[in-house]
């Protein structure tokens, strides 16, 4: 039963997905039924395997579910054409993949980057004082191999701010960090929350878990428990 | 109208694309290849057209490429009328100044000085170049006549001697040319059986006299009684045709100039004064036989060499968006569709294929001369050639952009939903060898008609191209044969235990682990070894077949029938001869051509083709005399119904057999020395020839100087028409170039799959070798890897092709009933060279693998 206490921007009802394998078909997630809230920080946790990449392929429309329906914002995506679900991914979704490189221009600099991810979405930035707000300033002109891990994850970040996303999920984010630099990814998730964005973040790191003001516990693709932590932060 | 809007990540893709030069550069090279490929085909087939013009126009007279009107017995009143008229359509219709002979008949009754001789003339002019093509022996250009000088010798005529034909004055004599003889020089071409007084067959006429000028010739015309011209020719100098279409365009000019000619000589009522023709229109028909039987038989080839490159660019782009995954991954999320993907893929890889598809196009064109047949180009042809490379081009650049659309759209859009996939499989598993086969089988059973085409007197065998396409169907199926098998195997390898050859177990996981690049590489080896020992083998078998049948046909060289005394040895040869030539006697009347020998000269003059030298010279010493009964003799094709006995001679009596003999070729005969018969047999032989190595000009004007007879002359450029030769050797030198072309193709791909494996390779490598394997013996896995890829390849390719060839060389001989067969020729040296690249490649692709061990960073390895 979809929860209706907080109002959703993703509503999830009898999700599943399966993989194709060369053993027959598996069933990677299991019937979901889940909210995601239009404020605060979801986090989809549970051990590897359990389905949380796979199912924040569902929420950034990489992923067509096999049964099940998705809503975003009251729309259901299964119905909407590729184009539709193209433009939905532009004007309002912001991915970060769990590798740093992989959300990056590596042929540009951070601030073409921040242009790029603009451009992307038909709109403008202004690099400097995004990069002042993620802890960057005078960054502008650097090559991304510069940047350490941590900042490249905070650059990834924002770029979803460049964008103008309402929506930023996130897959691992930390995981291929060290810790210093996995507490500033900590610190910039929290600032985006504070920025009125939606956060869905996949993850089993215990510092993002307790960020999160909903936690979907998942385990063998199965949605376990669903924890409300007090409603927007 | 939606507006596309070019962003960063489009704009800046060029300069992304240098972060993997690899990449580049194998783009680039592939795109060369195929356009090099289609361009080739093209213009293959052009020049196999121009070379055929070249040749036509090679054999026949040079004032025979545009239109030529004649006549025996022409009406002299009606003849300025009529050359007037040729001169004007001529103007018209762009051709240069005709050239106008005119010959009375022979004139008895002509005098010099007062002395009547009892010589017989002819009075000739043959336009303003007369004079440049003779050889002025004394005298001036004056005005006048020029005599030959035979007559003037014979006669002690002396420049500036007047005479009178029946009475009637001729100028004087301000010339004294060198006689034409039998070959003229080329510009008398046409005039040979005017303007050349052959006396050594008892020819009536013992000078012609040409007038330095027209007037002078017209005067001695108006003054006497003269009706009839004995011939009058007009015809045409003009540069010969290099190409098909500069032939047609000429042929056309001409019949459009005959068209006119004819309709203005019958509206002066002049109809029947001269015969029309335009000679070059066969040669022209026969040269666009070749061209399109070239084109038809290259076709399928040009075919399968382009989709060959399709592939390659094929593979490109999938290599390309493994590479990129993770930037494409980013744009998509940020809304890319896929089809912007895909142009991304063109913004990075478009420069680099635009350029080596240039690169190709320029090259295939500049290396024409190399690979293709001696001639031309049309000019179309280069145009069409162009537009095939832009076709391939803009074809491979769409294939890049829908093989990155469409595996974006399979990662990005349709997730885990996949469509089925059912069909894929059954074209993979769909047994396309048993098609090639039945293809093969078909072309062979096409083929064995082939040689029977060329019996029917045509100039071109008729080619069937499904035949043609039966060596590269043969290796297609081997080729798909060496995959399936390769598949299979792989497939099953993991039942191959042989830990305790850890070398030989890995190289087998290796292989296994990359089981499609493996049977991918497999093919085109497999395509380009057995592609190149086809094309080589037939192409270069035709060849040999084409000088070996002229050679054995002729005898030599060259070949003069001469008078008998030089069989007797008075006269003797002339010495510039006797280092290069020989004389032989033939005789018939017992069912066998026997053949009278000079068993010291023989050997040195003759053209023995695939006999041994030194055989048939120790043979040639064992019939040197007469030891016993009967007269030593060789056999030559002996037949169970050949009888010992010789015309005229004593019984044979064999000492060895031989298949065949320049001259007799393969019908029955013997051979026996001169040595070996008394001067009265040798007396009694009724046709000597002189067999020369020497050039037919060389020969034919040493005998001239001798004044020996020269009844009958043949040399080995233009005993045999070659065309149909040529015709199977040009096409598959284009299957050679194809097999050569995949060659280059193969090596790439190995060395690159080793190269793009190198993480792997390193992260494996320096595994084993913490685990204690010597850097020696993971070399040597290697080298079992690829030796063992190699060396199946270079089995399969060289066994297919090279069969192949064997059989179809025979097949495709035009010339059947001339001896000897063709055959192939001895693969040993294509054997060893391709065993020899192989290894080279094997050694440098183990040293590429090994190489990535020792110089992979810790980091690197950890990261993997």
């Amino acid at each position: 039963m979809p929860d209706t206490a907080i109002k959703p921007i993703f509503r999830l009802t009898g999700v599943g997905v399966d993989y194709s394998t060369p053993m027959g078909t598996v069933t990677g997630v299991h019937d979901v039924t889940l909210d995601v809230p239009a404020r605060g920080i979801t986090v989809l946790a549970g051990p590897s395997g359990s389905g949380k990449s796979t199912l924040l392929r569902v929420l950034g429309l990489f992923e067509r579910p096999a049964r099940g329906e998705m809503l975003f914002e009251g729309a259901d995506t299964g119905k909407l054409r590729h184009a539709e679900r193209r433009a939905l991914r532009r004007d309002h979704l912001g991915l970060v993949f769990q590798n740093p490189t992989d959300n990056l221009l590596g042929y540009l600099t951070v601030a073409d980057n921040l242009r790029a991810a603009a451009e992307s979405a038909r709109t403008t930035c202004l690099p400097e004082d995004i990069l002042g707000q993620l802890g960057l300033g005078g960054m502008g002109s650097w090559h991304i191999p510069a940047l350490s891990g941590g900042q490249q994850q905070r650059l990834a970040f924002g770029c979803a701010l460049a964008r103008g996303s309402t929506v930023v999920i996130a897959d691992e984010p930390t995981s291929q960090l060290d810790e210093a630099s996995a507490d500033l990814v900590v610190d910039t998730l929290s600032y985006l929350a504070g920025q009125e964005f939606t956060v869905v973040v996949a993850s089993h790191d215990d510092r993002l878990i307790a960020l999160g003001t909903r936690v979907a516990w998942l385990r063998k693709g199965i949605l376990e428990k669903v924890e409300d932590r007090g409603g927007e932060r | 109208m939606t507006r596309v809007r070019v962003t960063t990540p489009w704009r800046a893709a060029p300069r992304a694309a240098l972060s993997s030069p690899l990449t580049m550069v194998v783009a680039a090279v592939t795109a060369l290849l195929a356009c090099f490929l289609g361009t080739a085909a093209v213009l293959q087939a052009s020049a196999a057209g121009g070379a055929t013009v070249a040749y036509q126009a090679a054999l026949g007279c040079p004032d025979n490429y545009g239109p030529t009107f004649s006549k025996t017995r022409a009406d002299v009143a009606s003849a300025p009328a009529a050359i007037a008229t040729v001169r004007r359509h001529a103007a018209a219709h762009g051709f240069s100044a005709p050239v106008v002979g005119a010959y009375t008949p022979i004139l008895s009754g002509t005098e010099f000085d007062g002395k009547t001789g009892r010589y017989k003339t002819v009075l000739a002019y043959r336009g303003e170049q007369t004079l440049d093509q003779l050889q002025l022996l004394q005298g001036t250009r004056a005005p006048g006549i020029w005599m030959g000088d035979v007559l003037a010798t014979g006669e002690h005529i002396e420049v500036g001697a007047r005479g009178s034909i029946q009475g009637i004055a001729l100028p004087p004599v301000t010339g004294i040319y060198r006689e034409l003889s039998t070959p003229p020089p080329r510009w008398w071409c046409s005039q040979q059986s005017t303007a050349v007084v052959n006396r050594l067959v008892n020819d009536p006429l013992d000078s012609v006299l040409f007038t330095t000028d027209q007037q002078t010739f017209d005067n001695f015309i108006a003054a006497g009684t003269l009706r009839n011209y004995q011939y009058l020719h007009i015809s045409f100098y003009e540069t010969p045709p290099r190409t098909l279409s500069e032939a047609k365009q000429l042929v056309e000019r001409g019949q459009a100039m005959v068209a006119d000619v004819e309709a203005d000589l019958r509206s002066q009522g002049l109809a029947d004064v001269l015969v029309s023709q335009v000679p070059f229109e066969r040669s022209a028909e026969i040269a666009a036989q070749a061209q399109s039987n070239v084109a038809v038989s290259i076709l399928p080839l040009a075919a399968i060499s382009v989709l060959v490159g399709c592939a390659s660019i094929a593979t490109v782009a999938l290599q390309w968006y493994q590479r990129r995954f993770a930037q494409l991954r980013l744009l998509s999320s940020r809304g890319s569709g896929p089809g912007a993907l895909g142009g991304l893929a063109i913004a990075e890889l478009g420069l680099p294929i635009v350029a080596g598809g240039a690169a190709g196009a320029v090259l295939a064109r500049s290396l024409l001369g190399v690979y293709g047949p001696p001639g031309d180009a049309d000019k179309a042809a280069v145009l069409l050639s162009i537009g095939v490379a832009a076709a391939i081009l803009l074809f491979s650049l769409g294939l890049i952009a829908l093989v990155v659309r469409s595996r974006a759209h399979r990662d990005f859009e349709l997730g885990r939903i996949r469509p089925k996939t059912g069909a894929l499989r059954l074209l993979g598993a769909f047994p396309w060898e048993l098609v090639t086969a039945g293809l093969a089988f078909l072309g062979w059973s096409r083929m064995i008609e082939y040689g029977a085409a060329s019996k029917l007197g045509k100039p071109l065998p008729q080619i069937d191209p499904v035949a043609l396409t039966y060596p590269v169907c043969v290796v297609l199926t081997a080729g798909l044969l060496a995959a399936r098998v390769a598949w299979l195997l792989l497939y099953a390898s993991h039942r191959a235990r042989f830990w305790s050859r850890p070398a030989l177990q890995l190289a087998i996981r290796r292989l296994a682990s990359a089981r499609a690049p493996v049977t991918g590489v497999l093919v085109i080896s497999t395509l380009a070894i057995g592609t190149l020992a086809s094309g080589m083998g037939i192409g270069n078998g035709q060849e040999n077949a084409l000088q070996e049948k002229s050679g054995i046909f002729v005898g030599a060289n060259t070949r003069v029938d001469t008078e008998n005394g030089v069989g007797s040895g008075e006269p003797p040869l002339p010495a510039e001869l006797a280092s290069t030539s020989s004389v032989v006697g033939t005789t018939t009347g017992t069912g066998s051509v026997v053949m009278i020998v000079d068993p010291a000269t023989f050997t040195t003059a003759a053209e023995l083709g695939r006999l041994d030298p030194a055989t048939v010279a120790d043979l040639l010493r064992r019939i040197d005399s007469r030891t016993g009964a009967g007269i030593p003799a060789i056999r030559i094709a002996p037949t169970t119904n050949q009888t010992l006995q010789l015309p005229g001679l004593p019984d044979a009596a064999p000492i060895a057999d031989l298949p065949l003999f320049p001259m007799i070729g393969t019908k029955p005969g013997y051979v026996i020395s001169r040595n070996a018969l008394t001067p009265e047999e040798i007396g009694a032989v009724p046709r000597w020839t002189v067999l020369s190595s020497s050039p037919m000009d060389v020969v034919s004007a040493a005998l001239s100087r001798a004044n020996l007879l020269q009844l009958d002359r043949v040399n080995r450029e233009t005993a045999l028409d070659a065309l149909p030769f040529y015709v199977v050797s040009w096409t598959f030198s284009f299957v050679a170039l194809l097999g050569a072309v995949l060659g280059v193709v193969a090596i790439l791909a190995l060395l690159v799959a080793v190269e793009v494996r190198r993480r792997q390779n390193a992260l494996a490598g320096a595994l084993v070798l913490r685990m204690g394997m010597r850097p020696r013996a993971l070399l040597g896995s290697h080298l079992i890897e690829l030796g063992a890829l190699a060396g199946m390849a270079v089995l399969a390719g060289v066994v297919c092709g090279v069969s192949v060839a064997g059989l179809a060389v025979p097949r495709f001989d035009p010339a059947t009933f001339l001896a000897p067969r063709a055959a192939l020729p001895d693969p040993t040296l294509f054997v060893t060279g391709v065993v020899g690249v192989g290894v080279l490649v094997v050694l440098l692709a183990g040293w590429i693998a090994v190489r990535s061990v020792r110089t992979a960073r810790t980091a690197e390895l950890i990261r993997a």
